[in-house]
């Protein structure tokens, strides 16, 4: 990228106003911060909650992410919009968490029932949507969980891509930058996501209940 | 949907994330297959369910716990972080780092100096109460062979009450 085009980037992204704030932290302004803690907060845990499937593990690692802007506002530069940033750091945070956890559980269960583990697999899933489908709708609160079980039958790169596109509505460009993938990368991600998410939810859909019961 | 191609420029063109060129295509496909359609009705669908998720709210004083934490973690007063000092100000520091340090090196070596003097006192004074006793003493050491052949200290005052060590004592300035 030239000079020159650099500098018409950074100016683009000096239209947004959360870059501004950002900005204005890196001069020290805690007020500033404050303003994005605010905007960002109930974001950031409705993500890592989705991803850890603990509200309190939420919070503590989305205050975490926010602690990491604020120590690296002195090098901060408006090379893109800051929610991307910001995804960025809370990606990397869910990635190492989610490893930690992993291996947390290979040392001290080996196969044992815990946290993500009471969660069906797709067999599972499919054996209680045959039980639950036959003869009647679901209510909104159990549809909520089979929509939460879906989300869970997805790998951990799919389902935060598929949050960031769905509730961040972030164009595959930015998951490419906030995930550190090709937007190729991403392109596959969110179809393969996709897919298995209609393939799990698509007997649940008015009209075709049939389906279920099979 | 046959092939993952086709699938990926079906999911592309719904985020809107396909050229107008490659738009064009995938538009022409839903006109002319049904099963297209039914594919773009269900995607979409299943899509919109995820809208069901609770959204999640983060706790009464998140805010302030985090800004709390910024500000252990600086370690500084908070006025420092909204506040800028004046370039006198900064320089100040150091001049009254500078006036800290020789302080303690002063205080170090008088304290090293101290220690080392009431070390040495203490090792003498310790040292030298022997010493002291045998000079104390050194009248009686000189005569402690006869004292214990005598033997009993009552008989010893008797004999020096007689007068007897007085005439000794006097011998040999005669």
């Amino acid at each position: 990228m030239s000079s020159a085009t650099h500098q018409i980037d950074q100016i683009a992204w000096l239209r947004d106003p959360d870059v501004q704030r950002m900005l204005r932290v890196r001069d020290d302004d805690e007020a500033a911060f404050g303003e994005l803690v605010e905007a960002y907060q109930n974001r950031l845990i409705g993500i890592f909650t989705h991803v850890l499937h603990d509200s309190s593990a939420a919070e503590d690692l989305a205050q975490e992410a926010f602690l990491r802007v604020y120590r690296a506002r002195h090098r901060y530069q408006p090379t893109a919009k800051f929610a991307t940033w910001l995804f960025r750091i809370a990606n990397n945070l869910a990635t190492n968490r989610l490893r930690s956890l992993s291996r947390r559980k290979e040392v001290s269960m080996k196969g044992a029932d815990s946290g993500r583990q009471s969660l069906p697999n797709p067999e599972q899933l499919a054996a209680e949507k045959s039980a639950l489908m036959p003869t009647r709708q679901l209510d909104n609160q159990e549809m909520r969980e089979v929509v939460r079980q879906s989300l869970d039958t997805l790998n951990d790169r799919q389902r935060i891509a598929l949050l960031l596109n769905k509730f961040e509505h972030m164009s595959y460009a930015d998951i490419a930058a906030s995930m550190d993938l090709s937007v190729q990368a991403v392109k596959s991600l969110l179809t393969r996501a996709r897919e298995n998410l209609r393939i799990q939810l698509e007997p649940y859909l008015t009209g075709s209940p049939e389906r279920g019961s099979n | 949907m046959s092939s993952d191609k086709e699938k990926e420029e079906l999911i592309a063109y719904l985020d809107g994330e396909l050229p107008d060129e490659s738009a064009s295509l995938v538009e022409k496909s839903l006109v002319d297959d049904a099963a297209v359609r039914s594919d773009v009705e269900q995607l979409t669908k299943t899509f919109d369910l995820l809208d069901l998720l609770p959204p999640a709210k983060a706790s009464d004083g998140f805010a302030e716990k985090t800004l709390t934490a910024i500000r252990t973690q600086q370690s500084v007063p908070h006025t420092k972080v909204t506040e800028k000092p004046s370039p006198v100000e900064k320089k100040q520091p150091n001049v009254y780092r500078y006036a800290i340090a020789w302080g303690i090196r002063v205080g170090a070596f008088l304290g090293l100096m101290f220690a080392a003097t009431a070390g040495f006192n203490g090792a003498f004074k310790q040292s030298s109460k022997p010493i002291d006793e045998l000079l104390t003493e050194f009248p009686v050491i000189q005569r402690l062979d006869e004292y214990q052949e005598i033997g009993d200290v009552e008989f010893l005052k008797t004999l020096s009450e007689s007068g007897l060590f007085d005439e000794r004592d006097k011998a040999p300035q005669d």
